[in-house]
């Protein structure tokens, strides 16, 4: 059954509002922000303040917003991916929920500072997720996939596996003489 | 049967207004994704208004897609559950005398359940999901069971060994003085 929220939200989507408009906002804000942040324009001054050229950036961001709408690659993969991306922020948040169960609420809660191991390959975990989903989103996943299926026993696979293992055993040796060794 | 009351009825006709399925998920990706901004101050100090705008433009693209909305009402009643439970532990382990400040391994057992958890939630709550990678364990033997019992007490208490000799001081070694 199609509620009337739903039917309404299948009225923006046939409209173009997830098509053009939000994709076009989102480009347009964090365009602009990363411009005011970042003041690559150079600044003007208002009385005796320096400010971002607002204006400047603005036209940049929406040009940028437009250009990035009428490629419809990108917009399609935008789609697909941000609520996958959502999904990962919510899953990653009911962890820290149950954790946070044992949290003394003393403090501020940091699991950084709890476990820095874990944090580290959480963080490991948390890039190849994100890198499956945006290569799931402009359709490259299944290649990878395909490939390394189908070269698993090539030259190929298994020299990227041996330069892998090295890149972790040269890591774990550096690790070590950074953390123990003589003094 | 349960019976109907007026506050049922009252969710029911939320439930068909779409409360469910659209203003909630719309509400939960927004606040969660606005407190995460502000939080890390991706954009710097001062934006205040560009943080709400980015939030909302990811809430409205999360509740297009039904699939995922489909997911969150079905995988988040059961973390309520698993917290609930991890609560009623938590009361339990109180009334003998412990406190809410948890450290070492019941922290690391914790959180490995946790994740546990919460990845089993997400994981029957796919859809298409019907019993995929638990279906083994329904042709068990109680004998089978015992072993698997026996063998879980018997890895926590390797790990349990592990963990409590990490403050022990060792010794000199074959291969040179240690300290």
């Amino acid at each position: 059954m199609v509620t009337p929220l739903e039917e309404a939200i299948g009225f923006l989507d046939r409209f173009g509002f997830f098509r053009v408009i939000l994709p076009f906002l989102l480009v347009f804000t964090v365009v602009y922000a990363l411009l005011e942040k970042t003041k690559i324009f150079g600044t003007q001054k208002h009385g005796d303040k320096e400010l971002p050229r607002k204006n400047m950036n603005a036209m940049v961001a929406f040009v940028i917003g437009l250009l990035v709408v009428s490629a419809r690659d990108v917009v399609t993969a935008l789609q697909t991916s941000l609520p996958n991306v959502v999904m990962l922020i919510i899953v990653i948040l009911a962890v820290l929920i149950g954790i946070g169960m044992l949290w003394s609420g003393e403090k501020e809660f940091s699991l950084f500072e709890k476990l820095p191991k874990l944090s580290y390959v959480l963080i490991a975990v948390i890039l190849f997720v994100l890198l499956g989903i945006f290569l799931d989103s402009f359709g490259v996943l299944n290649n990878v996939f395909d490939f390394f299926g189908r070269n698993y026993d090539r030259p190929v696979v298994t020299s990227i596996g041996l330069l892998i293992v090295v890149a972790i055993i040269m890591w774990l040796i550096i690790r070590e003489g950074k953390t123990g060794g003589e003094k | 049967m349960a019976q109907q009351t007026f506050l049922l009825e009252v969710v029911k006709s939320l439930e068909s207004l779409g409360l469910y399925n659209v203003i909630i998920p719309l509400i939960l990706v927004f606040v969660i994704v606005w407190g995460v901004l502000e939080r890390i101050k991706i954009f710097g100090g001062k934006s205040k208004a560009i943080n709400p705008l980015i939030a909302i433009i990811f809430a409205f693209l999360f509740i297009r897609s039904q699939v995922f909305v489909e997911i969150i009402n079905q995988f988040l009643p059961k973390i309520g559950i698993y917290l609930i439970i991890l609560m009623g532990f938590m009361i339990l382990i109180g009334i003998v005398g412990g406190g809410a400040k948890w450290t070492n391994i019941p922290f690391y057992i914790i959180v490995v359940l946790s994740i546990l958890a919460v990845f089993g939630s997400v994981f029957t709550s796919l859809p298409g999901y019907s019993g995929l990678g638990l279906n083994f364990l329904e042709g068990l033997s109680q004998a089978d069971w015992f072993a698997l019992i026996i063998l879980a007490v018997l890895l926590i208490i390797v790990v349990w060994a592990m963990f409590t000799q990490t403050d022990t001081k060792i010794g000199p070694g074959a291969f040179g003085a240690g300290k």
